[in-house]
């Protein structure tokens, strides 16, 4: 059904008026007929900027290489310009993100034509290193879209602790240095992003970058304890060194200390607990000198658990959800694991079918009876 | 939300916008003055070519410092000579080059220029050509012998 049948419809119901409806059709027909013009204007200036890239392909390997890197720093230090210029001004904030979007990228093809210009060495890890560093001011503190944040917070979640690991697995062999770095990465990464998440002049002024870091140290925290639990898998034989993790997770206690009488409300208080928690979770398979199958599934749900009982405080049913469906599927997958050589029978599958078919049935259950109290 | 209420820290927003074009610039000046002051010798080259994700199609040579062909520094110890060194290609020419340095009979030289621990190649030549005429004239044969 059309927007005008829909509207038709909701006329006849009493719920909108007539001319409430013509109001909207007329809205809808504007925006429509701009869009089409950005459109086309867009598709237009897409055309010519690929001709151009074209040429400049077509013909690169004549061009001197002063003009082609003279040509790409005025590239940039223009975008530099226009970005400071347009910084007060709100009818341009389209144009800002825009020009720091494309000096973001365009930040990298630089650094890969010095290479190319001047014969360097060096992995693309590297390359990619410096541009993430010196990109990562200008984008904290002059992006303001949501696009630009999730993609910096996605590169940011991939990227740094891949490249903190990746390092620290190319200076040394010792496995007491290569865990320490690990479980480091996990329980500092979250407390800082959050901490500058946080910070109250940041928050104020780019609301849209601090809420991303608070989400990211979340999203981080979660991970991070969440894969810790692999550590109960590996054999203890190489890199048991209780010092390191004993004082990281003291120092996540402390942070928690802390951070709370900064805290600006409950919810912030009870998401510092749960990066704090997440802290000491990621430290604890690195304590325990322990290799153990049901460990394994123990950390990981005793941390789901109590990660939905901090939401539930929370009020904030959805997340509550995903703690429940990853317990849920941790049970399954513990229990495959147990009863693994089980499922190459029929009697295998039939139990294994039960026994998901009770575990989902007693998730949604439990999710029921949470929302439920909730709502209570 | 604008950056009105930032005045007080502008310096800090200039100095984070300026930096990845700064630092960039300082670097590649650096590049440039290195690069007119560093000695050069000529030098034979045996290696293979990978290729790099972000920079591009390279050549990865590995510098004969002990082939008599090739000119070394008079106060430095072989031992503490760059072993190795990179060239960038342009697109679609790195593999018929590897074809031609596993072929013995080709000689590739180039032009070493010695930056600390470091070596840039450049002038890089096919028994004795412009490494663009070698790979003409090898492509050409090679189409001929492809027809017969």
């Amino acid at each position: 059904m059309g927007l005008e049948g829909k509207l038709q419809k909701w006329v006849d119901a009493g719920l909108i008026e007539p001319a409430q409806k013509q109001g909207i059709l007329s809205h809808e027909r504007t925006r429509h007929a701009s869009t089409w013009k950005h459109g086309m204007g867009m598709a237009g200036l897409l055309s010519i900027l690929l001709g151009i890239a074209l040429v400049i392909a077509a013909n690169w390997q004549l061009i001197p290489w002063q003009l082609k890197l003279g040509t790409h720093f005025a590239v940039n230090a223009v975008l530099t310009a226009l970005i400071w210029r347009w910084r007060h001004d709100p009818a341009k904030d389209t144009h800002r993100e825009v020009a720091v979007f494309t000096l973001w990228g365009l930040t990298l093809t630089l650094i890969a034509l010095m290479g190319q210009v001047f014969q360097l060495d060096g992995h693309a890890y590297m390359a990619l290193r410096v541009w993430f560093w010196l990109t990562t001011p200008m984008i904290l503190l002059f992006a303001q879209s949501r696009f630009i944040a999730k993609l910096w917070a996605l590169l940011f979640v991939v990227y740094v602790p891949y490249d903190l690991i990746a390092a620290t697995w190319d200076l040394t062999d010792d496995w007491v240095v290569r865990k320490g770095v690990l479980v480091a990465t996990g329980v500092v990464l979250p407390l800082l992003a959050w901490s500058l998440g946080s910070l109250p002049r940041f928050a104020v002024n780019r609301p849209t970058m601090a809420y991303t870091l608070r989400h990211l140290a979340v999203l981080v925290a979660l991970l991070g304890a969440s894969a810790a639990s692999i550590e109960f898998y590996i054999s203890r034989a190489a890199g048991y060194m209780p010092l390191i993790p004993a004082m990281l997770a003291l120092a996540a206690i402390a942070a928690r200390f802390v951070m709370l009488p900064r805290a600006h409300n409950d919810d912030d208080r009870r998401t510092i607990d749960l990066i704090c928690m997440a802290g000491l979770f990621m430290c604890v398979p690195f304590l325990v000198a322990v290799k153990s199958d049901i460990l394994a599934v123990v950390h990981f749900i005793a941390f789901w658990a109590l990660a939905g009982a901090l939401w539930q405080q929370q009020d904030r049913p959805k997340q509550v959800s995903t703690a429940i469906t990853m317990i849920t599927l941790r049970l399954f997958v513990g229990f495959v694991e147990l009863f693994g050589s089980m499922m190459f029978s029929g009697f295998g599958f039939i139990i294994g079918g039960v026994v998901m078919i009770a575990l989902v049935k007693l998730a949604r259950h439990l999710d029921r009876w949470l929302k439920r109290e909730q709502a209570a | 939300m604008t950056l009105n209420t930032m005045t007080r820290n502008t310096w800090l927003y200039l100095l984070a916008l300026l930096l990845p074009v700064t630092f960039l610039g300082v670097e590649s000046l650096h590049h440039v003055w290195a690069r007119a002051h560093a000695q050069t010798y000529d030098v034979v080259l045996k290696g293979y070519d990978p290729r790099d994700l972000v920079y591009g199609e390279y050549m990865q040579f590995r510098i004969e410092w002990a082939d008599p062909a090739s000119q070394k520094p008079a106060d430095r110890d072989v031992k503490d000579l760059p072993e190795t060194a990179r060239m960038y290609l342009p697109e679609g020419q790195g593999y018929d080059l590897q074809d031609m340095l596993r072929d013995e009979h080709h000689r590739f030289t180039a032009n070493a220029l010695l930056m600390g621990k470091r070596a840039s190649l450049q002038d890089l030549k096919i028994d004795g050509s412009p490494w663009q005429d070698a790979l003409k004239t090898w492509r050409e044969r090679r189409a001929q012998q492809t027809r017969q």
